[in-house]
């Protein structure tokens, strides 16, 4: 089930007071305006790290471990400071962060929608990605400019949601205590062992 | 190529240099505003250069041609300095925080560029750049640009601009001149066994004295300066600050005394002692137990050292006052443990901190939380993983701060 708003701010005051059963949002929103509000999202903002793709020596992107290391070639980082803009022309996309720190205990997991308003000038914004109990750090955005007009994007803006369900189940924490990150990156792809497999068929 | 055209040339060759770095990127105004001022310098000596063309006067060319070599060669490293104050490498989360002590501690209205430097040593660019007069100019070692644990070093580099801005290098100078001359008087026997050619009545050598208290006092000022900036970066970071120290120049090389510096332990011992006088007990641990230096180089030299360093000595007390009436004239908020301790549990959740009200807060609990890390019985990679992940919860907490701040309309 997806929690309410009042739901939510229970959850977020809980992992403010510092209980690791609590949701654990940074810079806390208000709590109040989610209680009025009546959503059952908490709504997030833009940070201040962009990565960009740009074009190198590179003729594509491998996505296979062996790709990870030209990671650094494809990509350029920027910062832009509050209340500046990145513009996004037509066409073009863009990684961000939250400017929010998320940690959510085991017992929830999470899904990420872009904000209609923006949706509807062509910026989408991560289509329904999902989050994983337990998971911390800033969230990575993908923001794509799919309109015909430049878009500016305003450091610190409202730029989505975040809808909190609960789990069917219970799950013990896989990562460490510290994890997460900041700013925003392209991660890095493991194949998996089936791939690894088809693979080396293949070439039989 | 003619004076007047060579000159010309090169003041165009920097406007290209510093339009093409307008057209950058910059974390903070500050930035561009100096190039911008460096620029105007440069447009003030080509209208000079034109002038005297118009008017044919050779003399006033080739001063003038004189002038703009010297600026030249000045801000090339400046420009580059700017350019790398813009790198993606260095945590602009540091920015605000640091620029609000700047505004706290420094009157005027200071400008703050912080850098990435290719040196392995932090340091500051004096305040008293011809065309940057209210800029503070600090840089970092690249390796080290992003490491929020090593911020408080950019604390003691802010002090040698509080120690000019603020006039106590003045002061302290008048005040050590005196002192130097009353110790050489003092110990004038001592003087006479490492001077041995020194004569009152012989026109030549009667000038040791004076030399050699000259050399002293200058030494003395230069220790004050650091010593002063290191209990300035205390009073701001507290433990963290001496944590950085000894990061970044522990086991230090033991093998060279420089005059101009007093020793690494002289300035852990005085930290400590303030310290105490606060009730705060300064860990006693290897990193900061650097070796004594004191004993290397000369006789003659170490004879003129000592002089200093005791010079200085008497003056601590009212260095420590000037800092104390600073930071509250300011309006600075000191790190407290409660703050610390609250903080260090967010982290151990692995959360930043929701509500920092000074930075030295953040940056204290992460040592703490760095202490305990290394204590744990871990992989030493995992263990340095989990540091790497503490910078990013300490950045997100620095950027926490800025955002609460700014939201908060202070």
């Amino acid at each position: 089930m997806i929690l309410t708003a009042e739901k939510l701010a229970t959850e977020i005051a809980k992992g403010t007071r510092g209980d690791t059963l609590g949701i654990s949002v940074v810079p806390i929103p208000s709590l109040e305006a989610i209680k009025d509000g009546g959503e059952a999202a908490i709504n997030l903002r833009l940070g201040r790290w962009f990565l960009t793709m740009r074009q190198s020596s590179e003729t594509h992107i491998e996505p296979t471990s062996d790709g990870n290391a030209a990671e650094n070639k494809f990509s350029k980082k920027h910062f832009v400071p509050f209340g500046e803009t990145f513009v996004l022309h037509p066409g073009r996309f863009v990684l961000a962060s939250t400017l929010e720190w998320i940690k959510l205990p085991t017992c929830y997991a999470a899904f990420v929608v872009g904000k209609s308003t923006l949706g509807r000038r062509g910026i989408i914004i991560e289509t329904a990605a999902g989050v994983h109990p337990g998971f911390a750090g800033c969230l990575t955005l993908e923001i794509a400019n799919v309109g015909e007009v430049p878009v500016k994007l305003i450091a610190g803006m409202l730029i989505c949601q975040l809808f909190i369900h609960g789990l069917d189940g219970k799950l013990t924490a896989a990562k460490t205590m510290l994890s997460g990150q900041r700013k925003p990156r392209l991660g890095q792809i493991r194949e998996d062992s089936i791939l690894i497999k088809l693979k080396a068929t293949g070439k039989r | 190529m003619s004076l007047f055209y060579s000159s010309k040339h090169k003041v165009r060759n920097i406007y290209r240099v510093i339009d093409g770095l307008l057209d950058g990127d910059f974390p903070l105004p500050s930035g561009k505003l100096a190039l911008k001022r460096i620029r105007a310098a440069f447009t003030e000596q080509e209208n000079k250069l034109l002038r005297a063309h118009r008017l044919k006067d050779q003399d006033s060319i080739e001063q003038i041609a004189s002038v703009i070599n010297v600026k030249v060669f000045q801000a090339l490293p400046i420009l580059g300095f700017i350019v790398r104050s813009t790198n993606v490498r260095n945590a602009f989360e540091l920015l605000y925080p640091l620029q609000s002590l700047a505004d706290a501690t420094l009157q005027g209205r200071p400008q703050l560029l912080l850098s990435s430097e290719w040196d392995y040593v932090p340091f500051a660019y004096p305040q008293s750049l011809d065309d940057l007069k209210s800029f503070v100019l600090i840089g970092l070692p690249a390796s080290e640009a992003a490491s929020a644990l090593l911020i408080p070093l950019s604390a003691h580099e802010l002090g040698h601009a509080v120690w000019r801005n603020r006039g106590i290098n003045g002061s302290a100078h008048a005040t050590l001149q005196i002192r130097c001359e009353d110790l050489f008087a003092k110990n004038l026997a001592e003087f006479k066994k490492h001077f041995p050619d020194y004569d009152p009545t012989d026109i030549v050598n009667k000038e040791l004295l004076p030399e050699a208290t000259a050399q002293s006092v200058e030494y003395a000022v230069l220790h004050a300066e650091e010593l002063f900036c290191d209990l300035f970066a205390y009073s701001l970071f507290g433990e963290s600050y001496v944590r950085a120290f000894g990061y970044i120049l522990s086991p230090g090389s033991g093998a060279t005394r420089r005059p101009g510096y007093p020793t690494y332990k002289t300035r852990i011992d005085l930290i400590r002692q303030f310290a105490k006088l606060e009730g705060v007990e300064l860990p006693d641990v290897a990193e900061l137990s650097f070796k004594d230096e004191t004993d290397l180089g000369n006789p003659r030299d170490r004879f003129i050292i000592k002089m200093a360093e005791t010079s200085v000595l008497g003056i601590v007390n009212g260095l420590w006052s000037n800092i104390v009436k600073l930071l509250q004239e300011g309006n600075v908020v000191r790190p407290n443990l409660t703050e610390t301790l609250s903080h260090l549990q967010s982290f151990k959740n692995g959360i930043p901190a929701h509500d920092p009200s000074c930075l030295g807060n953040i940056i204290n609990a992460g040592w703490k939380f760095c202490v305990e890390l290394q204590a744990s019985s871990g992989n030493p990679e995992t263990i340095s993983d989990a540091l790497d992940q503490l910078n990013e919860v300490l950045l997100k907490s620095i950027e926490v701060m800025e955002y609460n701040r700014r939201t908060a309309g202070k």
